[in-house]
């Protein structure tokens, strides 16, 4: 054999093989030192005939036998022989593993090692050189309208968190009632943006500072899209939308399907409006029916006659409303749900919200459920 | 006698380098598009009469025409009877020598049937495909031919032996009315073959080979594959000498017919199979696939795209849909590779698929529509090769390659049309995948009617996991070659 290694080959092979106790292939030993396959090949069949005492080396045999190409691993030297039988016509016999005697590799174990060499295809015009078929070329999609996989970005946009959600939700719709309720209000609510704002201006102020503190009582929200999603879900890879458009294209949902599920959502947001218009009622001031404001909405509605929106019918039924559905919030606001991790939801009361609120808005409630009963 | 000492490192070079033969083919070709079924368009609400209707009425005429010029119609004689034609299979009149054309009906005891899962309110569950269709006594196996207006039950042992036929081939038949509703079959006749595109083949024209591989069956976990990576590092013409190289280099195109992954082995041993149920987001609804095979298959393609164009069917096992024809695998599932995705280096197809190449028409399956018809014959029947190959040739015969979709296979209901019928053209070269052993001969047939005659290569290959053998198809000579790896 004329070829001789090179030093730095010499000393990696030592230190993989002899040292390191690592199987080492002529694929492994090319794309770690950038060399040719072939050079590989030489290299580490020379380094094998050096060491044999302390190596052990399969070989591949290509050639053929009757009429079909036949490419034989053979395990060691000593089946080597047999294997070669096997062939009518042998065209090469070269090294493809060395390994030191001490440890058996098993085939899977070596190709548990050839897969730590993983190609890289910016890479390519050096594998070329090294022995790789030069391939035709490849019409790139250009990096930059290649959507970036961002794995996290799922979790945080995809909605299986609307999943659990929706199972939070249930037991408070469960209560029949409600989800009329829920409606009725929402529409009201609608009106109100449009038309009194002054009233509304009022109620966002106060709402904003309350929703916030409240959030941390939210917290299985968050939790839920940390644990769940990773476990739940393994996430092969990740498209951008934009290269989804062929499929979404084909699919055109039709604008009845939307809207249904425009609803749905709508549904569970009012259910979370709700809440928040809980936390509201426990720690603000007193919005609620007040004389005044009922004065104040008179007042304004006798000055809005003129907008066609607003009829004074659906605002005395926003009146009504607001107070009926006091008594039952008092309830709720004392319980806390939080989903799990195993999805359950845990339902608690909290003693210091509800002592809080008792502290505050004790009398208030008082005076409208009265204010509510003396109406009717 | 050389000592195998002397081949050591034979031709084996540090400095050639290889350029691998490419092969484009600019050239608009319809059928490519044949099996793709647009999302909008899937629309499951139709019926499969239909597409049998289609189907019939194709072929009716085209077998009229083969029969004809066979057995005539009051012009020929055999055994002092006068052959006449029947037009319905209604007005066969008992003992006379008469033809019919039909589809054939087989009923097999243990093959599927909604009704029964109807009664047992178990139609919501995805059946349990049988190993074999035929039950346990073969006997109450029957075959019939049936058209708008009745039904006949065939009736020779030995004649139907020998010809295969299944639920869904259209024939002309011979024979005897013998008693009523039993016809004594004497001879057959298959619909005129399509004609198949002018091809000239010219070994020096040098487009390469295509390599075919199926049944990959790459897994999950640690235990990694050695045949694989000899695989890869043989396509990519690491492996070997210069001379297998420069054979490596002569290969323009991998094609991977089906099953590149296999599904969790639990769930084929699963007695308890409620998971297939229809309520797909019960928590018994448990995935089929391992998303880790999935994301080595990916990793296996991207170290072979380096140097190597490749086409991915579908297969029984992969992760695509139930029905045929299987539409392409979804492009996350080549989430590494997607820089390929574009172009035509990496080809996502459907199962089945016609290929192109120049003149040279392919037709290819991933091997359900061999599978499905081996269930139909008798149970002591080996898959072997020459079998095999016989059903392939059954399938140009019958001018239909997947004759028993709708009634066995899953499939898509066409609306008065039928893919899988070959309407107005043979191919040159006819493969499945995923099949025991590697098989391949040249079918030659003689058309009665226009003189033309015509020849199929047809290939059956074999299964990647079990036999280690991928199979080069030149373009050239249509010569088929294995190369077989082995450990």
């Amino acid at each position: 054999m004329t070829m001789s290694a090179s030093q730095s080959e010499v000393e990696y092979l030592a230190s993989t093989l002899i040292k390191n106790e690592q199987p080492v292939t002529y694929q492994s030993l090319s794309r770690e030192l950038g060399v040719h396959v072939n050079h590989a090949k030489l290299v580490l069949s020379e380094f094998y005939e050096k060491n044999k005492d302390k190596l052990t080396a399969s070989f591949v045999i290509t050639g053929r036998n009757s009429n079909r190409t036949l490419i034989k691993l053979s395990r060691n030297e000593e089946t080597l022989e047999n294997d070669v039988a096997q062939f009518d016509r042998v065209t090469t016999i070269h090294i493809y593993c060395v390994h030191s005697k001490q440890v058996i590799f098993s085939n899977n174990e070596i190709a548990f090692e050839e897969l730590k060499h993983p190609i890289d295809s910016s890479k390519t015009e050096i594998y070329i050189k090294n022995g790789l078929i030069k391939g035709p070329t490849v019409k790139e999609v250009e990096k930059s309208t290649l959507p970036i996989p961002t794995p996290t970005k799922t979790s945080a946009t995809r909605p299986p968190a609307s999943v659990p959600t929706s199972t939070a939700a249930k037991p408070a719709k469960s209560a029949g009632i409600t989800s009329s309720y829920v409606s009725r209000k929402q529409a009201a609510n609608d009106k109100k943006v449009n038309t009194l704002s002054n009233y509304t201006s009022r109620k966002e102020e106060s709402k904003r500072k309350p929703v916030e503190q409240a959030s941390s009582g939210y917290q299985y929200k968050s939790r839920k899209l940390d644990t769940k999603t990773p476990k739940e879900r393994v996430i092969v890879s990740n498209h951008g939308p934009d290269d989804d458009v062929e499929a979404e294209d084909d699919f055109v949902p039709t604008s009845k399907s939307a809207s249904k599920k425009g609803d749905l959502e709508k549904l569970f947001e009012d259910e979370f409006s709700d809440f928040e218009d809980d936390s509201v009622l426990d720690n603000a001031e007193p919005i609620a029916v007040d004389d005044n404001i009922v004065n104040e909405v008179e007042k304004l509605e006798v000055n809005d006659e003129t907008a066609s929106q607003t009829s004074p019918q659906i605002t005395s039924r926003q009146q009504s409303t607001e107070p009926e559905s006091l008594p039952e919030k008092e309830e709720e606001e004392e319980i806390t749900q939080e989903v799990d991790e195993d999805g359950y939801i845990v339902t608690s009361k909290k003693a210091r919200p509800s002592a809080k609120a008792k502290a505050t808005s004790g009398k208030k409630t008082q005076t409208n459920l009265m204010s509510f009963f003396g109406k009717k | 006698m050389v000592e195998f000492t002397d081949y050591f490192n034979r031709e084996v070079t540090p400095s050639t380098e290889y350029t691998r033969t490419s092969f484009k083919d600019s050239s608009d070709y319809p059928k490519q598009e044949e099996f793709i079924i647009s999302a909008k368009d899937r629309k499951y609400d139709r019926q499969y009469f239909s597409m049998y209707q289609y189907r019939f009425k194709n072929l009716k005429e085209r077998i009229i025409g083969n029969a004809i010029q066979k057995w005539g119609d009051g012009t020929k004689r055999v055994n002092g009877q006068t052959i006449v034609k029947q037009d319905k299979i209604l007005d066969i009149t008992s003992g006379k020598l008469c033809w019919v054309v039909g589809t054939v009906f087989c009923d097999l005891k243990d093959k599927l049937n909604i009704f029964q899962d109807v009664e047992k309110g178990i139609d919501d569950v995805l059946p349990l495909v049988p190993d074999s269709y035929v039950g346990d006594d073969e006997n109450s196996m029957t075959t019939m031919l049936e058209d708008e207006s009745g039904r006949a039950i065939l009736h020779n042992e030995e004649f139907l032996s020998k010809n295969i036929l299944v639920t869904g081939c259209i024939v002309g038949v011979l024979g005897i009315e013998i008693s009523a509703g039993i016809f004594e079959i004497m001879d057959i006749v298959y619909p005129e073959a399509s004609p198949q595109k002018p091809l000239t083949l010219k070994a020096s024209e040098g487009k390469g080979k295509v390599a075919i591989v199926s049944g990959l069956n790459l897994e999950e976990g640690v235990d990694a594959d050695l045949k694989l990576e000899l695989l890869k590092q043989y396509v990519t013409g690491s492996l070997g000498s210069s001379e297998d190289s420069k054979t490596a280099s002569s290969v323009c195109r991998l094609i991977i017919a089906g099953d590149s992954v296999k599904p969790i082995k639990e769930m084929s041993d699963r007695s308890n199979r409620d998971f297939v149920t229809t309520n797909n987001y019960g928590s018994k609804n448990i995935s089929q696939y391992n998303p880790e095979s999935l994301v080595k298959f990916d990793e296996f393609l991207r170290e072979i795209l380096v140097s190597l164009p490749v086409s991915v069917m579908p297969g029984n096992n992969d992760m695509g849909e139930i029905c045929l024809p299987q539409q392409p695998l979804h492009k996350s599932l080549f989430h590494s590779n997607a820089r390929y995705l574009n172009g035509e280096y990496l080809e996502r197809l459907t199962n089945p698929y016609w290929f192109n190449f120049g003149e040279l028409r392919v037709l290819g399956t991933s091997g359900q529509n061999v599978h499905d018809i081996l269930k139909y014959l008798s149970k002591n029947t080996t898959a072997a090769p020459e079998l095999i190959l016989k059903i392939m040739e059954s399938h140009i015969k019958w001018q239909n390659f997947i004759p028993t979709a709708p009634d066995t296979l899953y499939c898509y209901p066409f609306d008065n049309s039928d893919p899988f019928t070959l309407v107005d053209e043979t191919p040159h070269v006819y493969f499945v995948g995923n099949q025991q052993q590697y098989a391949s001969e040249v079918y030659t047939y003689a058309s009665t009617t226009t003189g033309n005659s015509g020849s199929v290569r047809l290939v059956s290959v074999p299964r990647f996991s079990e036999t280690g053998e991928l199979v080069l198809l030149d373009l050239d000579t249509l010569e088929t070659e294995v190369v077989q790896i082995s450990l």
